[in-house]
């Protein structure tokens, strides 16, 4: 009775399927629905493979904040991310990372990084899920392997149980690592300055406002493009290279002569709070950044075509554009709790203590 | 729900009963050896320019395994990636079901879309080790060791061959004819002579270039070399 048998085999089958499923069913994290601002662009994260869910962003931030994960416990990559900064290093012409060694490039400003394909100054890297391997095995900055990071996140308890609710089960890899801290990185969404508010009809620009926000669009747009302030284009605004640090920018990453020197155009949002400027932080001000622009480029054939010429800003129209740049300054970002270290929460920079 | 599952063990059972696979399994085994002598980690051996060498680590992956048949017929014989390491012997012995084949083609190297689509598991895991942080992508093969004539710190020479994008795609096909003097023929031995790597198409200096680890032409003269390793034997 052939027939006989594959009904035995079939009933135990859906017995087997059933009981496997059944720690998937009571496996529900609450899903986080990622809102994209008014006016402003698709994503280009695919959310469909990570979604968001409070209990992944909750790890996320956990492992954001966690100098454990660093080789000997004294760095996470909230040192040198700081919600004050915009996630930058706050003040800092290059990060300090593991027994104090330099970073060779400035922290950018972490935010709106869904929008972002390639990441770092150079644009190396092609995923925000891969981003966290860079500073965490480098060796000035966290200095650890990521097997030693599994080890130790295995060896917690909490970590287990959170992984477990973000992800269904205890097993923690390369993957469930990078995937939670680009939840976490991905909620931190910068959309609510006053700019935003006046192209919501909220707010209005006062006069020196409105007339910078006129010269930036004649003179910065094509670069630091709205609604992002970048176009995330690499491009050489004539800054010389520095003879110590040797950084060719894009070169190192495509191989191109014609990349040499050139770097991602920075957003502009919060940039009035995540000095210094420039991807070695050579600039410490944004007045640095203007008389660079107008007097200090060094221009070669590299050097962006629209700015041949320098670009020629007179003190009025700095002041105007300074007052602009201003209004980029989302102070709501930059106090929200739900991005601040777990435990405190006032969002205000610490006392510093670097020399 | 109860009807989903109902559905996929009732399509379960039947792929099982109706496509159940009739294929031989054929084992693919690759042997290492330097200019025809058995091929050993640590061991010091003399590259065709003279130099003298010690190797401490060799991997590489590989890719789409595809046979084709005696009869003609193309056929895809795993999806998988396979990350070949001197260093693990059961990483050296790849199992597939096939039909007796004429040819073997497989990529040296690591599909383009999992260097772009984010973290991977298995062998393609960056905690392998072959995954390079600050410039996304696979190093596709790597040969590491130590030679007298590299002039850096402690004689370390580093040949880490990588790149997915055009100019410095740096996977290579290969294409191998099986030997079909056996009858009813399950293993298929690959040898690779590692002596390759340093002349098989471009002579390669350690005195001049004992460090690679970006995508640039280095990369690609070593991967043309190592592409020259490979043939296959008839044990
Ligand atoms: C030692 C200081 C330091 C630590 C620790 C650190 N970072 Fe960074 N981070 C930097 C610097 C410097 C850059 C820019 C590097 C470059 O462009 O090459 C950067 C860049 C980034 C970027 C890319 C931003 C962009 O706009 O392209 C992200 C995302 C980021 N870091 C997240 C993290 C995460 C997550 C961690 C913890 C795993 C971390 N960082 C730890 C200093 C640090
Ligand atoms: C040709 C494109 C281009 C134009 C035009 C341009 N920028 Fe930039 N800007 C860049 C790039 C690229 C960088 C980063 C350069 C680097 O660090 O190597 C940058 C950096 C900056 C920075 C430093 C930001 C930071 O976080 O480090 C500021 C401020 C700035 N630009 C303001 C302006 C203003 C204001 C204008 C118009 C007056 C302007 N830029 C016009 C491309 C441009």
């Amino acid at each position: 009775m052939p027939n006989k048998k594959i009904h035995i085999l079939f009933l135990l089958l859906v017995i087997c399927t059933a009981w496997i499923t059944t720690d998937r069913f009571a496996f529900k994290p609450k899903p986080v629905k990622f809102e994209i601002p008014k006016g402003w662009p698709q994503p280009v994260y695919d959310f469909t493979k990570n979604p968001l869910t409070q209990e992944g962003i909750l790890l996320g931030k956990t492992i954001f904040y966690d100098p454990q994960i660093s080789k000997d416990g004294t760095i996470s990559c909230g040192s040198c991310h700081q919600q004050f900064g915009a996630f930058n290093t706050y003040d800092h012409t290059l990060s300090h990372g593991l027994e104090n060694m330099l970073t060779t490039r400035n922290a950018p400003a972490l935010f709106n990084l869904a929008w972002q394909k390639e990441f770092m100054w150079d644009g190396g890297i092609n995923h925000l899920d891969l981003q966290f391997l860079a500073p965490l095995t480098a060796h000035n900055e966290m200095g650890e392997t990521i097997d030693q990071v599994i080890t130790k996140m295995k060896a917690s308890p909490q970590y287990k149980k959170m992984f477990k609710a973000a992800f269904g089960d205890e097993i923690i890899s390369t993957e469930r690592i990078g995937k939670a801290l680009s939840q976490f990185l991905l909620t931190l969404v910068s959309s609510n300055s006053k700019y935003d508010k006046v192209k919501r009809g909220e707010a209005n620009f006062n006069l020196p406002e409105s007339l910078g926000y006129e010269i930036f669009k004649q003179k910065c747009i094509n670069c630091h493009t709205e609604p992002l302030f970048t176009d995330f284009s690499y491009r050489d605004i004539g800054i010389p290279e520095d003879t110590y640090l040797k950084d060719k920018g894009r070169m190192k990453i495509t191989g191109l002569s014609t990349d040499s020197l050139k770097f991602r155009v920075p957003s502009l949002r919060n940039v009035a709070i995540s000095f210094p400027y420039g991807h070695d932080g050579r600039f410490y001000s944004l007045m640095n950044v203007f008389e660079h622009y107008r007097r200090n480029m060094v221009v070669t054939k590299n050097t962006d075509p629209v700015l041949q010429n320098k670009l020629p800003l007179s003190n009025y129209e700095i002041g105007q554009l300074k007052a602009f740049l201003g209004t980029l300054t989302d102070s709501v970002f930059l106090q929200d709790n739900r991005f601040a270290p777990p435990g405190i929460n006032d969002g205000k920079p610490p006392i510093d203590n670097h020399q | 729900m109860i009807r989903k599952i109902l559905f996929i063990s009732c399509f379960m059972i039947f792929k099982n009963m109706v496509t159940g696979q009739t294929y031989n399994t054929t084992a693919i085994i690759f042997n290492f050896n330097f200019n025809q002598s058995p091929f050993q980690l640590k061991k010091e051996y003399i590259t065709d320019a003279g130099e003298s060498i010690q190797v401490y680590k060799m991997k590489f992956y590989i890719s789409g395994l595809t046979g084709v048949t005696v009869r003609g017929d193309t056929l895809a014989l795993s999806k998988e990636h396979f990350l070949i390491d001197v260093a693990d012997s059961s990483s050296q012995l790849i199992k597939v079901q096939a039909p007796q084949l004429q040819y073997l083609f497989f990529t040296i190297g690591v599909d383009s879309l999992k260097n772009t689509s984010g973290i991977q598991n298995g062998v393609l895991d960056p905690s392998r080790g072959m995954f390079w942080t600050w410039n996304s992508g696979y190093i596709m093969a790597k040969l590491e060791g130590v030679s007298s004539q590299a002039n850096t710190a402690g004689n370390r020479f580093t040949h880490d061959v990588g790149g997915f994008r055009s100019p410095f795609n740096s996977t290579r096909k290969i294409r191998l004819l099986i030997p079909q003097n056996k009858i009813n023929n399950t293993s298929v031995y690959i040898e690779v002579n590692l002596a390759k790597w340093f002349s098989g198409k471009y002579p390669i200096l350690l005195k001049e270039q004992p460090i690679c680890h970006t995508p640039s032409l280095l990369a690609m003269q070593l991967a043309d070399n190592f592409v020259t390793s490979f043939t296959t034997s008839e044990n």
